[in-house]
């Protein structure tokens, strides 16, 4: 049973401190917050390899396996290249499910 | 490794952030305290020339008005403090993620990682106290220690009485500093306490920090070693920033605007509590086991009142289930005394995900009802839906929806 001797336990703090309940809500809300993810932000150099990519995957008709961000969060998805317009700077990727359109400026990575 | 650690402490937090809000306060005797007439009414903080007067926390308003009457009162905005305290954080967390914060105005930094970015400890404190000036205009102190208890006691004994603002506390000076101060300048040594270790010749925390540490265990037990190490300097403790991350129990307490006698209006609020209680545990996707009910009598001197607790069968997160055991314990418990103040706490908590199948009822249902009555109190405010027993003239619900901390919001 852990006691307020126990080494590396946080007891002493956590059973004197006075916290109103709507305070701690504040601190896990902001706790929650510091794990969402936000649309990565690239230099051109970076654009232009990850354009490269696409370009060689879609040639190639290659199996990609692609990281994109979506509502504060990175995801995953495995497919081919089956499109690409260039003017919006999308492509479409297929999946053996599903067909999908992503944009350039959500992607992380491709492998 | 040794570490080093702040602790920053807002200066009479409350009324400082009235002195902002209302610059021709500035240089007036400020107390913010409570509703009398809800019997709220003490000083909940006293800035700078109001304790000059002799105004303390926490005493009776009239008692402050007494000292000093020419004492500015303003009502507290407790929404508007958290806030505060909450961008304070923020500014502590660009120094060092490891923030812990301890209350609405005290908050630990663990500093030893990013310390060497700064000439000295001193300079890296000053630095802070001066961004928190800038962007907030509240004025702190600060504690510096190789651990948490000393940067505590720095700050409440030293830092808070000097010049600067900032002090620190070390193995080094301790026994200079710290070990001639009364024995109740020690951390975690409340009056009782002092009574007893004088009682055992006790009287300055050097006198405890000598003392063998076994009579102490003998005595006390675990608690005894504990200020027997404090007293020494020693303490592990870790500045855990996601400490409140996962809760223990969820409760609710209130104390009454007068005192209820009869059985039906106790009910009302019994009803309340165990609403709220839910309702916070749904927020959270917590099921809990053990519901626990703490009542209070008017009559302080006399023992009145219990606290009681009965663990369920089945995890719950039902406003219903609580109610149900909290009255049954009421009415088991209370011999028909006055109640002043009430509590409901729901504790024992897991996450919903594990629940098992309850063999006998199933709860989905009724959970997702609550769950929508949620959603419209959290779009249209907490009194858009409630029972209609609240709308009676026992009922709180309507005023506490407008109060943190049986505080005006």
């Amino acid at each position: 049973m852990k006691n307020k001797l126990t080494a590396g336990s946080n007891l002493l703090w956590e059973s004197s401190r006075m916290m109103l309940p709507e305070h701690k809500a504040l601190l896990r809300e902001h706790e929650a917050s510091r794990d969402k993810k936000q649309r990565p932000s690239y230099d051109e150099q970076f654009l232009t390899d990850l354009v490269y990519q696409i370009e060689t995957a879609f040639i190639e008709n290659r199996m990609i396996k692609l990281t994109y961000y979506e509502d504060e969060a990175y995801h995953e998805r495995t497919g081919k290249i089956i499109a690409i317009n260039r003017e919006r700077q999308q492509f479409q990727l297929s999946s053996k499910t599903e067909t999908d359109r992503f944009s350039l400026i959500d992607l992380i990575s491709i492998e | 490794m040794d570490r080093t650690i702040f602790l920053v402490d807002m200066q009479s937090f409350y009324a400082s952030i009235e002195k902002i809000n209302q610059p021709s306060l500035q240089n007036k005797p400020v107390i913010v305290a409570g509703d009398p007439k809800q019997r709220s009414g003490i000083v909940l903080a006293a800035c700078p020339i109001a304790k000059k007067f002799g105004v303390k926390t926490a005493e009776p308003l009239w008692q402050a008005k007494a000292k000093c009457p020419e004492l500015e009162v303003v009502r507290p905005q407790m929404a508007l403090y958290l806030n505060i305290s909450y961008q304070i954080t923020k500014i502590l967390e660009q120094y060092s993620d490891l923030v812990e914060v301890y209350s609405v105005d005290e908050q630990f930094i663990d500093v030893t990682y990013t310390l060497h970015l700064f000439e000295t400890k001193e300079q890296l404190a000053k630095q802070i106290h001066d961004e928190i000036v800038d962007s907030i205009g509240v004025e702190s102190r600060i504690g510096i220690g190789p651990n948490k208890v000393l940067a505590k006691m720095a700050c409440d004994n030293f830092a808070k009485k000097n010049k600067t603002g900032i002090a620190e506390l070390n193995p080094a000076n301790l026994e200079k500093l710290l070990w001639p101060l009364p024995i109740d300048a020690l951390f975690g040594v409340g009056s009782r306490m002092k009574e007893h270790l004088t009682n055992m010749g006790l009287h300055t925390i050097g006198n405890l920090a000598q003392h063998p540490v076994k009579w102490l265990r003998k005595r006390w037990g675990i608690n005894g070693e504990v200020l027997w190490r404090l007293a020494n300097g020693i303490d592990q403790s870790p500045v855990v920033p996601r400490t409140h991350q996962t809760q223990k129990a969820i409760g609710h307490h209130m104390t009454l605007p007068r005192d209820y006698d009869t059985r039906a209006e106790i009910y009302v609020v019994i009803k309340e509590l165990s609403e709220e209680v839910a309702r916070r545990v749904r927020k959270q996707n917590y099921l809990g086991l053990t519901v626990s009910i703490q009542v209070q009598s008017n009559n302080f001197q006399e023992r009145q009142g219990f606290n009681r607790q009965l663990t369920l069968t089945d995890p719950t997160q039902l406003g219903r289930v609580i109610n149900r055991v909290a009255r049954c314990l009421f009415d088991q418990y209370w011999t028909g005394y006055p109640v002043r103040a009430l509590g409901i706490a729901l504790s024992q908590l897991m996450p919903k995900a594990e629940r098992q199948m309850s063999l006998f009822d199933d709860p989905t249902d009724e959970e997702q009802l609550a769950r929508i009555i949620d959603q419209i109190k959290e779009k249209y405010g907490l009194t858009a839906i409630m029972s209609a027993s609240s709308l009676s003239k026992a009922g709180q619900a309507r005023v506490r929806a407008t109060k943190i901390g049986g505080h005006n919001r």
